[in-house]
């Protein structure tokens, strides 16, 4: 299992860097915890950014969980009609 | 403008789709409101929008939506097709086609085209509005499926009682502050959105994924008491975003248009219509019945997810499903044929192909080395070679070769224009599209092929009423076909015109001087005179053709392809020509012969036979130009005499012949004649890689080329249908004077 922390603003200013960070520390073959509890303003590109990544460990056949989400996050995510993507975000359940 | 990879590859693409869309048309024109090619025309345009979006090529989205929503509104029956709305929309296909011919040089386009094409698609976008007027312009070309669906009106309409919407942004929504929330905030200000399913096809996996662009689409249903324009305002100023507002009781032809035009490949829309309740079950079914009639009965498709889900939550039945999944296995179908083909730089080829003929050349040479040497192994490592080599050189010339259909559809367009422009009535017939030929033969035969179609449209067909008068059929036809012919393609432009008048072109020839006074002329002759630099025979000069320039020029190009142009026409029936072209231009089986020690190579696929002959052909192939061969009198040539120009005398003949040289022959055929060629030696086939001769030897006729052999030498490559046009131009010409003679001498008699 793969742990990484995202801190900060996750907006389509800082979006480029936060795929980097995920793609440079998501090692291969494993699971993905995304600890997304420090993340603080976010806009849709981050919701498609973890959709993405949904997406990818779908392929894989390994799991994504998205852990710690913040209120700011989780309105976001149901406002553009996302929530039933994510297999796996602790507050949905 | 610097042009990079990718913009070339959307130049290049964009013409493909600019052509299908011409093609499309057409077809719309000749089968009225069909669905499937108004679908093909709306997805063409559709995609060079969306792909100009990608490189921001602003002028091309612009002028392209305007053209997207004419079609969009065809599509929904907003529109009834024309024949002037197919002119307005061939014209706007032009100016698109212009506008991406302009970027490699920053031109935007001719501005007063572009704003009289705007005034006229908005003309008729703004004309109709009322579905219910949705009829062809002709009544007796109405469309089946629509007026059906009007007359039942009942069963028509879905019981929907919200609004679905069907949305895929742009991948520039981000990037211009667009956020999707507030998108849904609008939608739920005039209603309520019911449900909203994300369609996550196109988003990319992390690795792939451009984080600033939009890759996301929903199929919403709101339930709302706004008018439809008030809805789709909210995504009026999101560019390169795909949009489908579907009204509450929208017909099941627009849910049946919308499934059908599923932008994403293999996504369960159906399903997810019912998810959303925009549709229900047994309306799904009535769509899917209705999409299932026109889907021509096809093999089963394997098991597919979405069917299985439809089939086990009993939405829909099995067949109906198995018909509805035939359009995703199509879709699927041709995505593995895109992906069997690649895309190569034909400099690439051409590069391949030079190399294949050094191979050649250097196999032949090692051939030969390997003949003086008497090693078994050698030899059959030589004759293995010699075998993959010539598996390589078929493959490689394969490579170049494509069908001429592409070519010859261009025409239907041209035809339709100037019948359209003459008023008179046209048709194209074609026949044998998929004869394939060498890729730089087809790109320069279409001019030549335009010119002479060009003509037999202005100059052949009469008018409709003067046809009437002669007693043919009112509407005038054309016919392009194409069939190979030892080793050349014959292409023939037949037309059932008024045909050529030999008295008429003589009398014209003499005029412009082009004919001597007393000049006698074969009828091939006098026909050819029409490709005579300066000749032209209409009185007015139309912009079609008449000018008098151009038939020289398509003589010309024929020739220089190694081809030949061939007229023949029945005055009052009609006029065909035929051009006759080598298949490939580069390597050639060949059949080697000496003559006084040099080599000289045929064209393989013309040798009919080869001989040694009798003394007593020897003898009558002495005495005259001619022998006997199986009952059948066959001219000759001596080609020693041919090519030296140095007529030699009988005796040295006999010297020669009593000598046993020259006794070989060759006998020749192009076009059902044939004619023998007296050799030296016969040597056998080779491969011959055909290389231009240079400037020097431009005015030479009867040469293609030359090739070099394995031997090092270079031998000329002998051009058989220009010999035969000779020897048999020289016999009309021989039997014309002889004619003339004896008409004098009789003339004299009766004077004495």
């Amino acid at each position: 299992m793969t742990v990484i922390s995202l801190q900060g603003d996750c907006t389509i200013y800082e979006i480029a860097q936060v795929q980097q960070q995920i793609e440079d520390n998501w090692k291969q073959g494993t699971d993905l915890e995304l600890d997304v509890s420090a993340v603080l303003e976010v806009d849709v590109t981050f919701v498609q950014l973890l959709a993405s990544c949904e997406k990818a460990a779908e392929e894989n056949e390994q799991a994504l969980k998205v852990t710690g989400p913040t209120k700011v996050l989780i309105d976001k995510i149901k406002a553009v009609f996302m929530q039933d993507y994510f297999v796996d975000v602790t507050a949905f359940e | 403008m610097e042009i990079d990879e990718n913009i070339q590859i959307f130049i290049s693409e964009g013409e493909e789709l600019l052509q299908d869309m011409e093609d499309a048309l057409l077809e719309l024109e000749a089968s009225d409101n069909d669905d499937e090619v108004l679908g093909k025309i709306f997805r063409a345009a559709h995609t060079i929008k969306g792909s100009a979006g990608l490189f921001g090529f602003d002028h091309i989205i612009h002028f392209t939506h305007i053209v997207e929503n004419v079609l969009d509104d065809m599509r929904n029956c907003l529109i009834p097709t024309s024949s002037e709305l197919i002119t307005v929309l061939m014209r706007s296909r032009d100016y698109m086609s212009s506008l991406l011919a302009g970027l490699s040089e920053d031109f935007e386009g001719d501005k007063s085209e572009e704003a009289e094409l705007k005034q006229l698609l908005t003309a008729f976008k703004t004309g109709v509005t009322d579905p219910a007027t949705c009829a062809p312009a002709q009544p007796d070309t109405a469309k089946p499926l629509a007026q059906d669906q009007l007359q039942q009106s009942d069963t028509d309409s879905t019981e929907t009682e919200h609004y679905h919407i069907s949305l895929r942004l742009g991948a520039d929504t981000f990037r211009q502050g667009f956020d999707p929330a507030s998108m849904f905030r609008q939608l739920a200000d005039l209603g309520e959105v019911k449900e909203a399913v994300l369609i996550p096809q196109r988003l990319p996996v992390i690795d792939d994924l451009d984080p600033e662009s939009c890759y996301l689409g929903w199929e919403i249903a709101l339930k709302s008491d706004a008018k439809k324009e008030a809805i789709s305002e909210i995504f009026g100023f999101l560019e390169g975003c795909e949009l489908t507002v579907l009204a509450p009781q929208s017909q099941f032809a627009e849910y049946k248009h919308l499934i059908e035009q599923l932008p994403e490949e293999e996504m369960a829309l159906g399903q997810i219509l019912l998810q959303t309740g925009s549709l229900t079950s047994d309306e799904l079914q009535m769509v899917l019945n209705q999409q299932k009639e026109n889907i021509e009965a096809g093999e089963l498709p394997s098991k597919n997810l979405t069917g299985d889900l439809l089939v086990e939550n009993k939405v829909v039945q099995e067949e109906i499903v198995v018909e509805a999944l035939n359009k995703q296995i199509k879709v699927r179908e041709q995505k593995q044929k895109a992906l069997t083909f690649v895309k190569v730089d034909s400099e690439k080829l051409d590069k391949l192909i030079n190399l294949v003929g050094e191979l050649v050349i250097n196999g032949a040479k090692l051939d030969q080395i390997s003949d003086g040497i008497a090693n078994e192994e050698l030899n059959e490592a030589m004759e293995g070679m010699t075998l993959a080599l010539e598996d390589l050189r078929e493959i490689a010339l394969g490579l170049r070769m494509v069908p001429i259909g592409i070519t010859f559809n261009r025409f239907h367009r041209v035809i339709r224009d100037i019948s359209q422009e003459l008023d008179k009535k046209i048709k194209l017939e074609i026949y044998g599209a998929d004869t394939e030929l060498d890729k730089t033969v087809i790109e320069k035969i279409g001019d030549p092929l335009m010119h002479l179609i060009r003509n037999s449209l202005d100059h052949g067909i009469e008018m409709p009423d003067e046809r009437i008068r002669l007693g043919k059929p009112a509407e005038g036809t054309v016919t392009l076909q194409a069939q190979h012919e030892a080793g050349y393609i014959t292409i023939q432009i037949i037309d059932d015109g008024k045909g050529l008048d030999a008295d008429v072109l003589l009398q014209k020839g003499k005029e412009k001087g082009i004919v001597k006074e007393n000049q006698e002329l074969s009828r091939q002759d006098i026909y050819n005179l029409i490709f005579a630099a300066g000749f032209s025979t209409a009185t007015e000069v139309s912009n079609i053709s008449g000018r008098g320039v151009g038939m020289d020029v398509v003589r010309r190009n024929i020739e220089s392809l190694r081809g030949n142009v061939f007229i023949d026409s029945e005055l009052g029936i009609g006029t065909t020509i035929t051009i006759q072209l080598p298949l490939t231009l580069a390597i050639i089986d060949g059949f080697n012969v000496s003559i006084d020690a040099e080599s000289y190579i045929f064209p393989l696929d013309m040798v009919h036979e080869c001989l040694t002959l009798t003394p007593s052909q020897v003898e009558e192939a002495g005495q005259h130009d001619y022998i006997t061969l199986r009952n059948e009198v066959l001219p000759i040539v001596h080609l020693q005499e041919y090519f030296n120009n140095d007529p030699i005398d009988d005796a040295q003949r006999q010297q020669e012949s009593e000598s046993k040289r020259r006794n070989n022959i060759v006998v020749v055929q192009f076009s059902n004649k044939k004619i023998g060629l007296i050799v030296d030696e016969l040597l056998g086939e080779v491969q011959a890689v055909i290389k231009p001769l240079g400037q020097v030897f431009k005015g030479l006729s009867g040469f293609a080329g030359f090739t070099i052999l394995g031997s090092g030498l270079v031998a000329l490559v002998l051009d058989v249908p220009s010999l035969i046009k000779r020897v048999v131009g020289d016999e009309h010409q021989r039997f014309d004077s002889l004619k003339k003679k004896s008409i004098q001498s009789k003339g004299n008699r009766n004077i004495h």
